[in-house]
């Protein structure tokens, strides 16, 4: 653009962007330019109206001029006829003569000294006859001018004497330089208008006025039709001396203004309407002017910042050439990324800096890119950096094809990930490292939560210990509670339900079976984790301790059973104690006795007393002896005894006593009934509770036993019921089972055999319990060991 | 000195046929009875009110053990407004049923089998 252009294009735009007083301009313009016009138009006009009225005025003036002159003529021709003595000679000949000739003349008449003598036509016209018009008024000053100056003088129009208007010329005549009268014409006043042609003047711009001086009344008469007042009108007059009028011409419009105002009016809308349209017309063009510039300064705001966040991200970014992958443009971050400056750059492409490993991926991607299947894809890769070095980055790439047809780019936002890289190899490292020590603990390291059954997380212990892999656990949300053994499970779940709720930590040992069936002890330890609000999650650290657990039992056991025979033994001591130191003390005393007996007699008794001691002494050795021997015996063979033989025989032992004091024994044993124990043992059991049941019988009824056998758990009980006196347990329950424990003053009860009994019993971990009421009966129930070896492990 | 009576609970009778016979050498004591078990001597108590001065009581009986009768006797003094100086003789050496004996006011002694002549003396003094 040349200087003059962008002056040109400036100042336009000034305008265009202002309608409103471009607008005005415009207007003041046209309104100015019109005015101007019409003002020279109206001149022109105005001239040529002066010009024409000023001609017109001429031919009227003429025409007026050459009527005066015809009258003249007749005047002159009536004044010749008088003869020098002043008579006049054939008037009336001359006179109609005269009026053929003029059409105008009306009237002839010649006044001498100034009275109408002679008057043709006279028919009509009589009255004017003698009539002295320097007398009149009206006309006297006329006449008088007329005389002075020697020349025709038209009077009127006036009223005629004779009717109508008229217009009278009088010609003075002298004779013999004396004043002799006046000869005169009257013309009829229409007929006078008609020959000067005034009457017939018709025009759209003019008309015509006539004005005379009223001699009597001093005052401007009009004669013509339109009589109004012109002076405010535009007019053109010439003064007519022969009749003193004045002859005008008026323009029929009042003022000439007037003519032009309508015109103004005309331009000043014609200039304002165009002001108007110039503003509506320029207000759009402005409008998208305005709009215009805003974009573009938007555009350019916008390009601004985008410039400067593609120079200033944080994140890397390059224009690249989808075609052959060469870089086109990087932003300051990118070149810090990969550590080539901007011109290096240009002569790289992105296949050169990517690992290997990650280019067949990203060239995948590209190609989709490329054949518009995809706008955008993101990956994570490595480039290498200048200095070698591998830098990991997450790259999103978006297709570019908008700025040049023929250029297929895509650009890229590459974020520095090395950081993240790391972190995320660290934390693989350590959680494969955390992994490895769980799976290393002997023990299932386990996580679960509340809401849900079943287990998010298992060691792969598990599978050592319980037979189970991970993903066996994880599959079924149920396994756990599947494979808690059977006598466990419904303590278990309550215990651990009952604990969950409450988030209790808790710490307990149970057994599970392993797949392939064998009983696995497991101590569970289990805490409770607040992850999140609102989310528990249980960790718990299953161990084995099937081994521990048995060495505990048999320590149990063990224990139970020394604990058992320590009892016992401090039962047998005091046993010992009380009943030798009673027979010894008895002794003691005794002897004592016998000392101070003097009297034969009496040592002799007391000896006596003193050899039944002994005996009783030796009685009770041999009790405890008994005792003793089954107490230590701990390996007593075991044989399988047919229980209803050993009942058969019992009876058959007892026999007599139970006919002497008719007990009925209603045995409801079966014969298929085997119990394991010691034959010996098992006789001496049945006998002793037989034996009870007939020596403690009620007096006062038959004595019944009733024999019964069921399985209960791992024993087979053996219930022996009587219908005797009974046992007070209440009192006597501890002292049942005891040595030397009686309590009834039976003579023969010694206190040994339910002692031996039960010893018996114990030693083939068998048990014995009592149920009586006191007058009603007894039921003894012997509980024979059946369960197996394994089977002994109980809780 | 007034003599006093003794009376033997005790299942035992060759205890109780000694003691006596010592009792009766000693002549420390007015009069003797014995009883075989608390229930048979608590009988006689209730139905005669005939509590003695002394009692040697045993306490391993049938029936009723030596126990029981204190429990039911100190009821019966409390009752009759009768009182005896209750001696334990027990062959028993075991240090509970010594503690045990301590908590009963009516016992006045512990005494271990047998009792001789200088134990019924002590009896007969200390009373």
């Amino acid at each position: 653009m040349t200087k003059l252009e962008k002056k040109i294009t400036v100042i336009s735009n000034w305008f265009l962007s202002r309608p409103k007083t471009t607008g005005v301009m415009v207007f003041s313009v046209f309104f100015v330019i019109l005015n101007l016009s019409i003002f020279f138009k109206y001149q022109i006009s105005k001239e040529n109206e002066e010009h024409e009225m000023v001609n017109l005025l001429h031919v009227v003036k003429k025409n007026i001029e050459q009527a005066f002159k015809n009258n003249y003529a007749a005047l002159i021709t009536l004044a010749l006829s008088i003869d020098d003595s002043g008579e006049p000679k054939n008037f009336e000949k001359i006179s109609e003569e005269l009026l053929n000739k003029y059409e105008n003349i009306d009237l002839l008449q010649l006044v001498p000294d100034g009275v109408i003598k002679y008057t043709y036509p006279l028919k009509g016209n009589e009255a004017v006859i003698n009539f002295n018009i320097l007398n009149d008024s009206l006309n006297r000053e006329a006449a008088l001018k007329a005389i002075k100056s020697k020349t025709v003088f038209f009077s009127g129009p006036l009223k005629l004497r004779q009717g109508g208007l008229g217009i009278v010329g009088r010609l003075p005549i002298f004779k013999k330089g004396k004043f002799w009268g006046f000869s005169a014409v009257v013309l009829k006043y229409d007929n006078f208008i008609k020959s000067t042609g005034i009457a017939n003047f018709k025009s759209d711009k003019y008309y015509l006025q006539l004005s005379k001086v009223n001699p009597l009344t001093r005052k401007t008469e009009f004669f013509l039709e339109n009589k109004s007042d012109f002076s405010n009108k535009k007019f053109k007059e010439v003064y007519l001396p022969e009749g003193n009028w004045k002859l005008y011409v008026i323009s029929k419009n009042n003022s000439d203004l007037h003519e032009i105002i309508p015109l103004i009016i005309l331009a000043f809308l014609f200039s304002l309407l165009s002001g108007l349209l110039t503003n509506t017309l320029l207000k759009r063009p402005a409008e998208l002017q305005r709009l215009l510039l805003a974009q573009k300064t938007k555009i350019e705001e916008s390009e601004l910042l985008f410039k400067s966040i593609f120079e200033h991200a944080g994140l890397g970014i390059v224009h690249t050439n989808s075609s052959n992958g060469k870089f086109l443009y990087g932003n300051d971050k990118f070149c810090e990324l990969i550590g080539y400056n901007h011109d290096e750059i240009k002569d790289l492409d992105f296949m050169r800096l990517t690992h290997p490993e990650d280019l067949p991926n990203d060239l995948y991607y590209l190609e989709e890119l490329r054949k518009g299947n995809i706008a955008q894809y993101s990956l994570e890769k490595r480039f290498y950096h200048k200095s070698g070095k591998q830098v990991w980055v997450r790259i999103t790439i978006s297709r570019l094809s908008v700025i040049d047809q023929n250029l297929v780019s895509h650009i890229a936002i590459i974020e520095d990930i090395s950081c993240r890289k790391e972190a995320e190899f660290e934390s693989l490292k350590s959680k494969k490292k955390i992994n490895d020590i769980i799976d290393s603990i002997d023990g299932v390291v386990w996580e679960g939560n509340l809401e849900k059954p079943g287990v998010s997380f298992v060691s792969k212990k598990s599978e050592i210990i319980l037979g189970y892999t991970p993903e066996e656990w994880l599959n079924n949300p149920l396994l756990w509670r599947k494979i808690l053994h059977p006598e466990d499970k419904e303590w278990v779940i309550a215990f651990t339900d009952q604990n969950a709720k409450s988030l209790k930590p808790i710490d307990f040992e149970y057994r599970l079976i392993h797949k392939n069936g064998n009983v696995v002890w497991v101590r569970d330890i289990v805490s409770v984790y607040h992850e999140e609000e609102n989310i528990k999650k249980f960790r718990g650290i299953l161990i084995d301790i099937t081994k521990s657990k048995q060495f505990e039992l048999d320590l149990n056991n063990s224990l139970q059973l020394v604990t058992e025979q320590n009892k016992r033994l401090l039962n047998f001591s005091h046993i010992v104690s009380h009943n030798l130191r009673s027979h010894t003390s008895n002794i003691e005393s005794l002897i004592d006795l016998i000392e101070i007996t003097e009297e034969e007699q009496e040592r002799k008794e007391l000896m006596e007393l003193l050899k039944s001691v002994s005996k009783t002494l030796n009685q009770t050795m041999d009790n405890l002896n008994q005792v003793v021997s089954i107490q230590t015996d701990m390996n007593t063979v075991l044989e399988k005894l047919n229980l209803n033989q050993y009942i058969k025989k019992t009876i058959e032992v007892l026999r007599h006593k139970i006919i002497k004091n008719d007990v009925s024994i209603i045995n409801n044993v079966s014969n298929e009934t085997f119990v394991k124990f010691n034959p010996a043992y098992l006789e001496s059991i049945l006998l002793n509770f037989f034996s009870n049941a007939i020596r403690y019988r009620h007096p006062d009824r038959k004595p019944q036993i009733i024999l019964d056998s069921y399985i209960e758990n791992n024993y087979i009980v053996l219930e022996i019921k009587d219908n005797g006196i009974g046992i007070d347990l209440n009192k006597n329950g501890d002292k049942l089972f005891g040595l030397y424990k009686t309590f009834t003053s039976y003579k023969d009860s010694k206190g040994v055999g339910l002692f031996i009994t039960k010893n018996q019993i114990d030693a083939m971990k068998g048990r014995v319990e009592v149920e009586s009421v006191l007058d009603v009966g007894s039921n003894f129930k012997i509980y024979f060991n059946n369960a197996t070896e394994e089977n002994l492990h109980h809780r | 000195m007034q003599q006093k009576k003794i009376y033997i609970i005790d299942d035992d009778p060759i205890y109780k046929l000694v003691t006596k016979k010592l009792i009766e050498k000693s002549s420390l004591f007015s009069e003797t009875k014995e009883f075989s078990n608390g229930s048979e001597a608590l009988n006689y108590f209730e139905n005669t009110t005939d509590l003695p001065d002394i009692l040697l009581l045993d306490l391993e009986m049938p029936e009723m053990d030596g126990w029981e009768f204190l429990e039911e006797f100190c009821s019966l003094e409390n009752k009759i407004h009768k009182y005896s100086s209750i001696y334990i003789a027990s062959s028993s050496i075991a240090v509970e049923d010594k503690e045990k004996s301590k908590k009963y006011k009516c016992v006045k002694e512990f005494l271990s089998k047998p009792i001789n002549m200088d134990k019924l003396k002590h009896i007969a003094h200390k009373d």
